[in-house]
């Protein structure tokens, strides 16, 4: 519509101009100021809350903490409560008791003949502290569970303290007895020590009102082992039976990072390998192009390595799984560390971590899938690539590990060899440390602290 | 959403006066209209102030011509001095106008006079945007035959 129309419309309408309108705007505009104020809370209101807020949270986040760290030792307990003392030299084990009737603590003593002590050398500040745990379960049972781990000495040698007796008390309200058990342990191989023995005693004795129970008397015995760096060191303690062997593990093993891989082949022994395939070097599947051009810790000694490497550990092998990353072969090995020369700060000795190398065994299939090479192998064979390394690697030995942080599509919680390949890995051998992958490079255990300082 | 209370006073005043054909009236409806409006903070911030002015007007208008009796007349209707005016300028139109639905008149002066936009307006009105142009269109469109385009412009 024209504006001469809408001016023809307005006349016409004939509405007739207001009277009262500039008092009630000014009055209005007043009465908007009045309602825009904000209304605003004292400030001690305001700082009382956000305390309470932050208290809140700092709650939950160390309740949450302490639970995530109890959870992951202890999966079939429920703890009420969790106190941590100094380190020390000794190490309590009493095995929780499972049922109401009197238990038999197997003696630890008697330790198979493979477990053969060793001389380790830890830094002070990895010492784990003892930690005494009081455990409650749901069928009216109190058992005192005191465990510490291993301390470690500086000079070479590691001091491992059995103390004993043990005293688990189990209270049954249903039938109103109680029974009492002490258990007396020590070591085999201390010569001073008299022979193993292992005492049960039970006390049934009705409840009425109230129980008053004795303290229990220690007599500790201690037992000092002092023991060869090499071959192979054993942490874990062994026992007679299954479950008192688990449950003692658990209790001296360290913090485990492994990780899962995405999926897991399989070896087998008529595996294709695939350096039979590969006439040239320039190929594709050059398992040495993916190790960083910068760091060459071959041509540049074991030194050069040490300082590109996040952590030296030395471990041993306790499981190699064959698996893929971004569709190649790798290998996953799971270890078990002993000692640590060179920390990033996240590793004890005790703790389990993954390393990735590349190389490995892959369905031909699922190898093919991956890659652009043209291979004329039947697709229901194996395929096994070294990926440059010696694959002399094998459980249950010990080796030295320079180790880097996963990178790229390796997770994260993993670690892989600082060169890519064993060339990182060093096995003892006629006293010194030689490198798997290039025997050219070996150091002693004494040359390597030096060099770390 | 703010408003320019000057010009929205204008504009409400002009929909009351419409409604209630008396100036003093249409004058405190259109006071009591933002006076409430200002008794609701919940609603200005979702962006339909228009539409709340209106409805709060229109009701307000409702309200007040269910308390007048039957016997009342308009003020203004008949104006003595107005009447040489009225036929001098806008007297047919203004008679086409008063032929059109109360509706339709309300709705052309909202649209042409107050500039409401055809949403708001259909919103007012319970109508879809459509249904308010068809309308719009339809009393143009009577407007134009009772008085002819030119006399129009």
């Amino acid at each position: 519509m024209k504006k001469s129309e809408i001016d023809a419309l307005k006349k016409a309408f004939d509405i007739p101009e207001p009277q009262r309108k500039d008092s009630f705007v000014l009055s209005y505009k007043e009465k908007l100021k009045k309602n825009n104020r904000k209304l605003r809370f004292p400030i001690a209101f305001r700082y009382a809350s956000a305390a309470a807020a932050a208290a809140l949270v700092i709650g939950l986040w160390g309740t949450l903490n302490q639970t995530i760290e109890f959870r992951s030792n202890f999966d079939n307990c429920a703890v009420i409560t969790e106190s941590t003392a100094p380190p020390e030299e000794t190490d309590e084990i009493f095995p929780e008791s499972g049922d109401d009737s009197p238990t038999t603590v197997p003696d630890v003593s008697e330790a198979p003949d493979n477990i053969q002590p060793e001389n380790i050398i830890l830094p002070d500040e990895y010492a784990p502290p003892a930690v005494t745990t009081a455990v409650s379960s749901g069928q009216n049972e109190i058992a005192l569970i005191s465990t510490s781990a291993t301390a470690c000495s500086g000079e070479g040698t590691i001091t491992e303290t059995t103390s004993a007796p043990a005293m688990t008390e189990t209270v049954n309200s249903q039938t109103g007895t109680i029974s009492v058990i002490t258990v007396t342990t020590a070591p085999s191989e201390s010569p001073d020590v008299p022979p193993a023995t292992a005492t049960t005693a039970e006390q049934t004795e009705t409840l009425v009102t109230t129980v008053a129970t004795e303290e229990p008397e220690y007599s500790p015995i201690t037992t000092t082992a002092e023991i060869e760096f090499e071959p192979v060191p054993q942490i874990t303690t062994a026992a007679t039976t299954q479950d008192s062997q688990s449950s003692m593990e658990d209790s001296v093993s360290g913090r485990d990072f492994t990780v899962s891989p995405s999926v897991i082949y399989t070896e087998t022994s008529n595996s294709v390998d695939i350096s039979d395939y590969l006439e040239t070097d320039d190929s594709e599947f050059d398992t040495e192009s993916t190790a960083p051009p910068s760091a060459a810790p071959e041509n540049s000694g074991w030194q050069a390595m040490a300082c590109n490497s996040d952590c030296i550990v030395y471990a041993s092998i306790d499981e190699i799984i064959y698996t893929e990353v971004d569709g190649k072969p790798y290998t996953q090995e799971n270890l078990t560390i002993y000692s640590i020369y060179k920390n990033d700060g996240t590793l004890c000795p005790s703790d389990r971590v993954s390393v990735y190398l590349p190389g490995g065994y892959m369905p031909a299939e699922e190898f093919l899938k991956n890659s652009n090479i043209l291979l004329d192998i039947p697709e229901n064979s194996v395929i096994y690539d070294s990926g440059g390394s010696s694959g002399e690697q094998q459980v249950n030995s010990t080796y030295i590990f320079f180790l880097k942080n996963g990178s790229g599509s390796i997770p994260s919680a993993a670690f892989q060899l600082t060169a890519k390949t064993d060339v990182s890995v060093f096995k003892y051998s006629n006293g010194k440390y030689v490198s798997l992958g290039n025997s050219t490079l070996s150091f002693t255990k004494s040359e390597l602290q030096e060099f770390l300082g | 959403m703010s408003f320019d209370i000057e010009d929205q006073y204008d504009k409400i005043y002009r929909y009351c006066y419409l409604r209630v054909r008396n100036r003093e009236i249409a004058e405190d409806l259109t006071q009591e209209t933002f006076l409430r409006y200002l008794e609701h903070p919940q609603y200005h911030n979702i962006d339909k102030t228009l539409q709340l002015l209106y409805t709060i007007a229109g009701n307000l208008c409702t309200d007040e011509f269910r308390k007048r009796k039957p016997s009342e007349l308009p003020e203004d209707t008949v104006s003595d001095e107005d009447i040489e005016e009225t036929v001098l300028s806008s007297f047919s139109l203004q008679q086409a106008l008063d032929r059109l639905p109360q509706e339709e008149r309300e709705i052309i002066l909202l649209r042409y006079i107050n500039e409401v936009p055809v949403n708001v307006i259909g919103r007012l009105y319970n109508m879809s945007r459509f249904a308010v142009s068809r309308k719009i269109k339809k009393a143009l469109d009577t407007l134009h035959n009772t008085l002819g385009k030119e006399e129009l412009q």
